[in-house]
C-alpha cells in the first residue's frame, strides 16, 4: 500500500513544520474557500460507503439462513428483494457520486497550483536562483502532480479512514457476541503484517537514488535523439549507436535493480501469506468449534467467517489509512512551507515610488556576491546615472555585466551597500512597483503563448490599445511582418497550446521584445546584449532603433560588440566586478587603455590596412 | 492541418473488427519484440489469477454443505486444512509469478516510448525537421500519457482478455450444475426444471451482463466526446501551468512585465475538468445518470442469480453449500463477460490512437540512399559542386536557394555572408545532406551525391552548427562524439580549439562530465567554452571538409581574435567553409560568398567584393565597419 514516498521528505529528520490536524484544516480550508462541494461529496460517499459493506455483509448469510430454515417462499423472495433493491440504489448512486467528485477535486488541486505558481512568478528573484528554494518549488509541486498527488488524493484518504473506522466500531456493536480473543487474533496479524510490509516496502524508497539514477540514464538518450537541438549534431557525428548503448546499459542496470527489488519484496508476500492462514486457521477453528458445540447455523458461520475478514479489512485500511495520511500531510507540509517562506524583497507593504519628471539611479558603495560563494561579482561599486543619461556597460564574459544591471533593476539586492532611486533606497519600495519602472530587453526573455497583441502589450487583449500595438511594431520594424500574418494581431505566437500558432525567427523575436518594450513605454530603459543574433544589417537597424527609443530616457545598455555603445554618452568598461575605465568612445579611445585595446581587437579586421592573417 | 484525433464516440469509430484485431496484434508483436519474454509470462499468470479463486468457492460451498449437512468431523476437518493449504500455496505461486512479471516488465514503459525513438533515430533529417512530423509525435505522446492510449495499452488488454475467458470457462464448469440439477418432481416451481426456464434465466442474465457495462461505456464516452477538447486543456495546463511558470529563461520578465496575471488568465481558460466546465456540467447531468445506471444493474443481476438458485435450493435441487458454489460462480461468469465485454470496447476506441501510432512509425524516409562508397583518398581530393541547386522547404510558398552554382576548390577557405534568412544555412545543410536538393544536383567527385552511402557521404564532413550541442557525458567521449577515444587526440584539439587553459582546470580532464545531469561533479560550461569544445569535436572527426557556422558568436573579442588568429592551424590541409554574420572574419578567406535572398549575388575575394559599391557585400561591410572606423561620425 504504501507507495514510495517523495523524496526529501524522511532525509531532513526534523519534524514537519505543520502536524496532520493542521494539514487537514488547511485542505478543508482550500475546499471550503473553493469548492464547498468537495465536502459535501466526501460525506455522502462515507455514508454510501458504509451503508453498502453493512448490506453485504449481511445479505448472503441472510438469505442462506432463509434457505437453511425452510422460511416461507414468499418471505424468501421479500428479502432478496430489500437487499437487492437498497443494494442497487446504494450502487446507482455511488457511481453517481464518482462521477461527479472528480471536478470539485481538480478544482481544489488547481486552485493549489495557483497558488504555487503565484508563488513562483512573484518571490523575490535572488530566491528563483536559490538551490534549496527551487528544490522547495519542486517538492511542493510534486503534490499537485496528479490526481494520486496528496492535494487530491488525501480526500480520498480521509473518506476510506472514515469508512473503516466508522465500520470497525458498528461491527464491533453488532457482533459483540464474538469472542474478543479472535478480534485480538485479526488485530495482532493486521498489524505485524502492516508493520512488516511497511519495513520491506521501505526498499524503493531506501533505494531510490539508485534508481533515479537509472532512470536519468534511461531517459536522457531518448531525450536526446527527440530534441530539435540535438537532431542535426547527432546524424552528422553518427552518434546514435553511443546513445544507443548508454540506453541499453541502462536497461541492463534496472532490470537487475529490479529483480534486486523484487528478492526483498516478495517477503512481504510470504508473511501476508503465513499471517492469513494462521488468521484464517484460528478462526475456522474458533467458529467450527462454536458450530459443533454450539449449534451454530451455517448461515452464522457464514456471517462470523465474513465478519472476521471484514475485521481484517478494516484494520489493515486504518492502519494503512494513518500510513497514507502521515505521508500525505508530510507533502502538504512541504507545500505549505513553501507558499509561506518569507520574501526577501519588500512587496505589498513597500511605498510606491513618487512619479518625477526623470530618475537618478546611483550605487552606493555595492558589492554582490552569490550566496554560499567566496569571490564579489560586484565590488565595492559607486555609480550614478543621471537622469536622461545613456550609459553603455562593456567588458569580457563573466566581468559583472549582466550582475550590475540585475542589481539597478531591483533583481538583486546588493550583499553591501545601497541602490537608490531619486536618493531613496530601492529596498524600501514594492518591488512590483519598482519594476513597472523599467522597460527592459534581457538576453533571456518569455515569450507567452498567447497573441500576437498581447505578448506586446502583456495584458489580457480587452485591455490592449490597438492602435499603441501597431505604432509599436512599425518602431520594431516588424509592421510588415504582422500584416503578413492571416490573423494578424490575433495570431499565436508558439505552437505549443494553439496549432494554428506561427514560431517567430531569432530575429523576429528580438524585435517583438523591442515592441513590447516600446509598449510598456516605462522612464528608465535597460538592454542586455540584444543583437548577438541578428546580422549586421539588421544589427545596424536596431541600434538606430535604441537609440530612437532612449530618446529622453535613462537608459543602460550593455554589449560586448564594442562598436554598438557608441550612441551612448558614457561608457563603463567593467573588469572583474570593478569599474575599470570610464568616459565617452572618444575619451576612452584617446586614454589608451584596455578600451582601447579591445576596440583595437575588433576593428582590426574591418580597416583597410589591418594585415590579412 | 488534418491531423487531428477522430472522435472516438462509439459509433462513428470506422474500423472493423478485423482491422481493430490487426492493429492490436501489431501492437503485440512490437512490445514482445522490446520485452521478450513477458507476454508468456503474463499469460501464465493470469490463467493463474483467473482460476484459483474457484478452488476457494468450490471448497468453502463444501464446507458450508457440510456444516448445514451432516457435520462430519472428519470431512470438514480435511475442508478446512484443504481451504488454508490451498490458499497459501495459490497465494505464494501468484506471488513468485507476479513478482516474476515485474522483472520482465519493469522496461515496458520506457520501451513503449523507445520504440519511436529508435524510428527518429532512422529518420532522414528532413523528415525529422518536418512540422508535420512533430506534430504527430506530440499527438501520439498526448494521447499516451494523458489518457494512456496508443501501442502502450496493448498488456492491460492482453492480460484482461485472457483472465476474462478463462474466468468465463471456469464459471460455467462451475455452474453446469444449477441447470442440470433437479427440484424433484414432487416439489412445487419444478417448471424450473425445463429448458426454457433455464434459457430465460440465462438470457435475462446475459442482458444484464452487456447492458451494464454498456452503458458505464455510454457513461465515459462522454469523456471521448471531449477528447479534443481535453487534449487542448492539457496543452494549456502544460504551458501556462507549467512552462510559462517554470522555465528558467523567463525569470526576468515575468517580474520586469509582471506576467503572472496573464498566465492565470488562460491557466483559468481551461474548464475541461474543474466545476463549471463543459464534463462537470454533464457529469451532474446525463452522464452520471449512466453511470449510476451502470452500477445498479449489475446489483440487479445479483438479485436475479439469487433468486434463481434460492428458489431451486429452497425447493430441493441442491443444498445450502451449493447456493453459495453457484452465486459465486455466476457472479465471476458475469464479471468475465463483462470485463471481456469493456476489453473489446476498449480495444475498439484504441483503434484509431494506434491508427497514428502506426502512420508514424510507417513514415517513409524521402532520402534516396545510394551503395557508392566514398573511396578513401589518402590524398583528400573531394571535389564538391552545386549544379544548378533549387531548394524550397516542405510547405513553403518561396525557394529558399534559386539556381546556386559553385564548385569548393580543394583547400580553399571559403566564406559564405549574408543576412538572416539569405540561404546561407539552407546551403549548409544541402551540402551535409540533411535535405536534398528540389531541383539541380550536389556532385561529389561528379558523381551525383545521392549516389553514395549516406553514412559515407556524411563522414567527409566535420561540421560546428550554430545551434550546435553537447551531450552531458564526458568532455573527452564528447569531442570524440563516442564512447571510445584516442585521449591524446583529444587533447590536442581541444588545444588547438583554444580550451587547453580550461582543460588543465577540469577536476577529471577529460572524465569530467559536462553538465549535471549525471554527475553533481559535472562542469557547467560556459557557451563561448561549449562552443570550443564543439569545434574541438569537429576537429577530432578529421574529415576533408570542416564546416563553422558562426562559431564565435558567444565569444568576446579577445577569445574571438584568438580564434581567428588562429585559424590556418586550425583548418590545416582542409577545405574549409566559414559563415559569419561579422564580416571581419572573412577577411581571412581565400574566396567570399555572399547570399541574398537564395542566390548568389558575389563571389571573389574581400577587396574585389568591396570594390563594388553597389554590391550587398559592400552594404554589410559598412553597417559595422561604420563603428569601427576612428574617422566616421557617430550615427544617429
Amino acid at each position: 500500500m504504501s507507495k514510495t514516498p517523495k523524496p526529501k521528505e524522511k532525509e531532513k529528520k526534523d519534524k514537519p513544520k505543520y502536524s496532520i490536524p493542521s494539514n487537514v484544516r488547511f485542505m478543508l480550508r482550500c475546499a471550503w474557500k473553493k469548492e464547498k462541494t468537495v465536502l459535501w461529496l466526501c460525506l455522502v460517499t462515507v455514508v454510501l460507503d458504509i451503508a453498502s459493506h453493512l448490506c453485504n455483509l449481511w445479505l448472503s448469510p441472510t438469505i442462506l439462513g432463509k434457505v437453511e430454515s425452510g422460511a416461507p417462499l414468499k418471505e424468501l423472495f421479500l428479502t432478496i428483494a430489500v437487499f437487492t433493491g437498497t443494494l442497487a440504489v446504494l450502487a446507482g448512486l455511488q457511481s453517481y457520486v464518482d462521477t461527479n467528485t472528480l471536478f470539485g477535486r481538480v478544482s481544489v488541486r488547481t486552485y493549489i497550483i495557483n497558488l504555487i505558481a503565484e508563488k513562483t512568478c512573484n518571490t523575490s528573484y535572488s530566491n528563483t536562483e536559490k538551490a534549496d528554494f527551487i528544490e522547495k518549488c519542486n517538492n511542493a509541486n510534486s503534490q499537485t502532480g496528479s490526481n494520486s498527488a496528496s492535494t487530491e488524493a488525501v480526500w480520498n484518504t480521509l473518506t476510506s479512514l472514515a469508512v473503516n473506522l466508522i465500520c470497525f466500531c458498528i461491527y464491533l456493536t453488532l457482533l459483540s457476541d464474538i469472542d474478543p480473543m479472535m478480534i485480538a487474533v485479526v488485530i495482532v496479524t493486521c498489524t505485524v503484517n502492516f508493520f512488516v510490509s511497511k519495513h520491506v516496502n521501505g526498499w524503493g524508497y531506501r533505494h531510490r537514488d539508485e534508481r533515479s539514477e537509472i532512470g536519468r540514464q534511461m531517459d536522457y538518450p531518448m531525450k536526446i535523439t527527440e530534441s530539435d537541438k540535438f537532431a542535426k549534431d547527432l546524424r552528422m557525428f553518427g552518434m546514435a549507436g553511443w546513445l544507443e548503448d548508454v540506453y541499453q546499459s541502462g536497461e541492463r542496470l534496472l532490470r537487475a535493480f529490479v529483480v534486486r527489488g523484487e528478492k526483498v519484496y516478495i517477503l512481504t508476500n510470504l508473511t501476508d501469506a503465513v499471517l492469513t492462514f494462521a488468521r484464517n486457521g484460528i478462526a475456522y477453528f474458533y467458529l467450527i468449534s462454536l458450530t459443533l458445540d454450539e449449534g451454530l447455523s451455517a448461515s452464522q458461520f457464514l456471517l462470523y467467517f465474513s465478519a472476521v475478514g471484514g475485521f481484517t479489512s478494516w484494520i489493515g485500511g486504518i492502519l494503512s489509512g494513518f500510513l497514507t495520511l502521515h505521508q500525505q500531510s508530510l507533502g502538504l507540509s512541504v507545500l505549505r512551507e513553501f507558499l509561506d517562506d518569507e520574501e526577501p524583497f519588500t512587496f505589498a507593504g513597500g511605498s510606491v515610488p513618487e512619479k518625477a519628471e526623470s530618475y537618478e539611479l546611483k550605487l552606493e558603495n555595492v558589492s554582490f556576491r552569490y550566496p554560499n560563494t567566496e569571490k564579489d561579482i560586484i565590488h565595492h561599486m559607486n555609480l550614478t546615472i543621471r537622469p536622461g543619461e545613456k550609459l553603455a556597460i562593456v567588458g569580457l564574459n563573466g566581468a559583472g555585466k549582466t550582475t550590475l544591471v540585475k542589481l539597478l533593476c531591483g533583481l538583486y539586492d546588493p550583499t553591501e551597500g545601497r541602490v537608490l532611486l531619486n536618493s531613496q533606497d530601492i529596498r524600501t519600495f514594492d518591488r512590483r512597483e519598482y519594476y513597472a519602472l523599467f522597460s527592459s530587453v534581457f538576453q533571456e526573455f518569455s515569450v507567452l503563448d498567447v497573441t500576437l497583441a498581447e505578448n506586446v502589450s502583456q495584458v489580457l487583449y480587452e485591455n490592449t490599445d490597438e492602435e499603441k500595438v501597431w505604432r509599436c511594431l512599425e518602431k520594431a520594424g516588424l509592421t510588415e511582418k504582422v500584416r503578413s500574418l492571416p490573423d494578424g494581431l490575433h495570431t499565436h505566437i508558439g505552437r505549443y497550446v494553439y496549432q494554428d500558432g506561427i514560431m517567430l525567427s531569432g530575429g523576429e523575436t528580438q524585435r517583438l521584445m523591442l515592441a513590447r518594450a516600446l509598449y510598456k513605454d516605462a522612464p528608465l530603459i535597460v538592454l542586455d546584449e540584444p543583437t548577438a543574433a541578428l546580422d549586421p544589417i539588421a544589427e545596424n537597424d536596431m541600434y538606430l532603433k535604441y537609440n530612437e527609443m532612449t530618446v529622453g530616457r535613462t537608459a543602460v545598455y550593455i554589449s560586448h560588440r564594442l562598436a554598438s555603445t557608441r550612441f551612448c554618452d558614457r561608457i563603463l568598461l567593467l573588469e572583474d566586478g570593478k569599474i575599470k575605465e570610464e568616459g565617452t568612445h572618444d575619451s576612452l579611445l584617446a586614454m589608451g587603455g584596455r578600451y582601447a585595446e579591445l576596440f583595437e581587437v575588433q576593428s582590426r579586421y574591418y580597416r583597410e590596412e589591418a594585415p590579412i592573417v | 492541418m488534418s491531423l487531428k484525433i477522430k472522435k472516438t464516440k462509439t459509433g462513428e469509430n470506422k474500423f472493423i473488427w478485423k482491422q481493430i484485431f490487426q492493429m492490436h496484434i501489431r501492437a503485440f508483436r512490437i512490445m514482445n519484440g522490446y520485452c521478450p519474454g513477458m507476454f508468456p509470462l503474463m499469460a501464465v499468470r493470469a490463467v493463474w489469477g483467473a482460476l484459483t479463486p474457484y478452488i476457494g468457492i468450490w471448497l468453502s460451498a463444501q464446507l458450508i454443505g457440510e456444516l448445514s449437512g451432516a457435520r462430519r468431523m472428519e470431512e470438514i476437518r480435511e475442508l478446512v486444512l484443504l481451504s488454508l493449504c490451498s490458499a497459501i500455496g495459490i497465494a505464494v505461486v501468484g506471488a513468485l509469478l507476479d513478482r516474476w512479471q515485474n522483472v520482465l516488465s519493469s522496461t515496458y514503459w520506457l520501451n513503449g516510448r523507445k520504440l519511436y525513438i529508435d524510428k527518429m533515430r532512422g529518420m532522414d533529417y528532413s523528415l525529422f525537421d518536418e512540422q508535420e512530423t512533430k506534430d504527430r509525435y506530440s499527438q501520439i505522446n498526448q494521447a499516451q500519457n494523458w489518457s494512456g492510449w496508443g501501442i502502450g495499452r496493448i498488456n492491460g488488454q492482453f492480460t484482461n482478455i485472457i483472465s476474462a475467458v478463462i474466468r468465463i470457462l471456469g464459471a460455467v464448469v462451475l455452474s453446469v450444475g444449477l441447470f442440470t440439477q433437479k427440484i424433484p418432481a414432487d416439489y412445487p416451481y419444478a417448471f424450473l426444471n425445463s429448458p426454457l426456464a433455464a434459457v430465460t434465466v440465462i438470457a435475462l442474465l446475459l442482458l444484464l451482463t452487456f447492458l451494464a457495462p454498456a452503458c458505464s461505456a455510454k457513461g465515459s464516452s462522454y469523456w471521448a466526446q471531449s477528447g479534443e477538447e481535453a487534449t487542448f486543456g492539457n496543452r494549456v495546463f502544460t504551458f501556462f501551468g507549467w512552462s510559462a511558470v517554470y522555465e528558467r529563461h523567463r525569470k526576468v520578465d515575468q517580474r520586469m512585465y509582471a506576467q503572472f496575471p496573464m498566465i492565470r488568465y488562460y491557466m483559468d481558460q481551461n474548464k475541461s475538468f474543474i466545476c463549471g466546465g463543459r464534463m462537470s456540467k454533464m457529469a451532474k447531468g446525463v452522464m452520471g445518470r449512466w453511470h449510476a445506471l451502470g452500477g445498479l444493474l449489475p446489483q440487479l443481476f445479483t438479485g436475479i442469480v439469487y433468486l434463481f438458485v434460492c428458489v431451486k435450493a429452497w425447493a430441493g435441487a441442491f443444498g445450502v453449500g451449493d447456493v453459495t458454489q453457484y452465486i459465486g460462480a455466476i457472479s465471476a461468469l458475469c464479471g468475465g463477460v463483462s470485463s471481456l465485454v469493456q476489453t473489446l470496447g476498449d480495444m475498439r476506441n484504441n483503434a484509431p490512437y494506434l491508427e497514428k501510432c502506426y502512420e508514424y512509425l510507417d513514415l517513409p524516409n524521402p532520402m534516396y540512399q545510394g551503395s557508392l562508397t566514398t573511396e578513401k583518398r589518402a590524398d583528400r581530393k573531394y571535389e564538391v559542386e552545386f549544379r544548378n541547386v533549387t531548394f524550397r522547404y516542405p510547405n513553403a510558398k518561396t525557394d529558399s536557394l534559386k539556381n546556386v552554382s559553385v564548385k569548393f576548390r580543394i583547400g580553399e577557405r571559403l566564406a559564405v555572408v549574408g543576412q538572416n534568412g539569405s540561404g546561407k544555412t539552407t546551403f549548409i545543410k544541402l551540402l551535409c545532406r540533411l535535405y536534398d536538393p528540389t531541383e539541380g544536383e550536389i556532385l561529389l567527385n561528379g558523381i551525383d551525391i545521392r549516389k553514395y552511402k549516406y553514412d559515407d557521404y556524411m563522414k567527409i564532413f566535420s561540421v560546428v552548427f550554430q545551434d550546435f550541442s553537447l551531450l552531458s557525458f564526458p568532455l573527452g567521449e564528447n569531442v570524440a562524439a563516442g564512447k571510445t577515444y584516442d585521449a591524446a587526440r583529444v587533447r590536442d584539439c581541444l588545444e588547438k580549439a583554444g580550451f587547453g587553459e580550461r582543460l588543465a582546470a577540469m577536476p577529471a580532464g577529460l572524465d569530467t562530465y559536462l553538465y549535471k545531469d549525471f554527475k553533481d561533479t559535472g562542469v557547467e560550461v560556459s557557451g563561448g567554452e561549449a562552443q570550443k569544445i564543439a569545434l574541438a569535436r569537429a576537429l577530432y572527426r578529421d574529415a576533408p571538409f570542416i564546416i563553422l557556422d558562426e562559431p564565435t558568436a558567444a565569444l568576446d573579442p579577445i577569445a574571438e581574435a584568438e580564434i581567428y588568429s588562429h585559424f590556418n592551424d586550425i583548418v590545416g590541409d582542409k577545405t574549409a567553409i566559414y559563415i559569419s554574420h561579422r564580416l571581419s572574419s572573412c577577411r581571412f578567406c581565400d574566396e567570399i560568398m555572399v547570399f541574398d535572398g537564395g542566390t548568389i549575388v558575389g563571389q571573389g575575394t574581400h577587396e574585389e567584393l568591396l570594390s563594388d559599391e553597389n554590391g550587398k557585400y559592400h552594404e554589410l561591410w559598412f553597417a559595422q565597419a561604420q563603428y569601427y572606423d576612428k574617422e566616421e561620425e557617430k550615427v544617429g
